[in-house]
């Protein structure tokens, strides 16, 4: 019997966690070049270890997602291909919302409203409601190429009271 | 103060159709009397308190496109009273609960969620309305917030090939 487990790799500068994940994206060809991965691995959110094995990478971006004019965490996942069948991913997605929310509600200041991910499988979501014990993914809109945009946002979050306020503008406001 | 709700989602009642555009005419929401049946043919729930027409709530079906499916966007008016403040969260619940059923019981009609367009600045900071289900999902041109929910037996195709 295996035993995976899951450690919170989250805005922690850890070479270790680092050098697994970089090698573990050259193994499965996920990377298209070295400066992708040199930010990538900047992102590392949750990590699934198998012993001494690096089995699974989430990553965790932060950027706007313009249609809600919010930041949000954007939620990528790769797991090895010898484990592939244990839906590894998907059980990774409900622990990388809490240690986001956690670190979110710590740090009020970066204004992080919520997780986000593109799906880019046509096989999955098609249930827009969020899946039972996962992130809490919603639906949300498509990108240009057709992938579901889904996110989750978090409970304590408060968008600007102000309609017709722009991003930019409640970002000056919030800082103020 | 007891307060009941009706019905009233592709009844097309006269008498209720008929109720509504005098309540709207009384409290002087719609601009003439085309507007408002129109409008009457779009009714979702009627509120009561005590047999008098307090709120009513109208659904107009159309096609959302960032979701690419088809919603209910709600409309409310409910009578102005500190009192009945929460009747308005209540109308919602309702119509929501009713255009589900109806939607469920007509997959034909492929109606995917309902929608509310918020046009009163102030409100809307939580993400997620109360109940739960109304989630903030994208603005208009004119700044207003689109809050909208997927009906839970709704499932959506998948709009990549599975080449891709």
């Amino acid at each position: 019997m295996t035993i995976i487990t899951f450690v919170d790799a989250w805005r922690k500068i850890n070479p270790k966690f680092e050098a697994d994940a970089l090698a573990l994206w050259e193994r499965e060809g996920a990377m298209p070049d070295d400066n992708e991965a040199a930010a990538r691995v900047k992102q590392l959110a949750l990590l699934a270890y198998e012993g001494d094995e690096l089995v699974a990478i989430t990553t965790a971006h932060v950027r706007v997602l313009e249609r809600l004019r919010q930041k949000f965490a954007f939620f990528r996942g790769i797991v090895s291909s010898s484990h592939r069948q244990q839906h590894l991913a998907i059980s990774m997605g409900k622990p990388v919302y809490d240690l986001v929310e956690t670190y979110a509600l710590a740090h009020p200041e970066e204004n992080i409203a919520g997780l986000a991910a593109v799906v880019s499988s046509p096989v999955l979501g098609a249930r827009p409601n969020p899946y039972p014990n996962g992130a809490g993914f919603v639906l949300i809109g498509y990108t240009p190429k057709g992938e579901q945009v889904r996110v989750s946002w978090f409970d304590h979050y408060r968008v600007p009271a102000n309609l017709s306020e722009t991003f930019e503008q409640s970002q000056i406001r919030l800082q103020n | 103060m007891a307060i009941t709700f009706v019905d009233a989602w592709r009844k097309c009642d006269p008498h209720q159709e008929a109720e509504a555009c005098a309540f709207w005419a009384r409290h002087k929401v719609r601009p003439d009397d085309a507007d408002a049946n129109i409008v009457a043919k779009q009714l979702a729930v009627l509120a009561y308190d005590d047999g008098a027409l307090i709120g009513i709530s109208t659904v107009s079906v159309s096609y959302f496109d960032p979701l690419q499916e088809k919603f209910g966007f709600v409309r409310e008016f409910v009578t102005s009273n500190l009192k009945l403040d929460h009747i308005n969260i209540e109308l919602t619940q309702k119509t929501l609960e009713v255009i589900e059923a109806y939607a469920q019981a007509h997959p034909e009609e492929e109606l995917a969620g309902m929608a509310v367009i918020l046009k009163a600045p102030g409100i809307g900071q939580r993400a997620i309305s109360p109940g739960g289900r109304l989630i903030l999902m994208g603005y208009t041109e004119q700044n207003e917030q689109v809050r909208a929910c997927w009906f839970d037996h709704f499932r959506v195709k998948s709009r990549l090939s599975a080449t891709d």
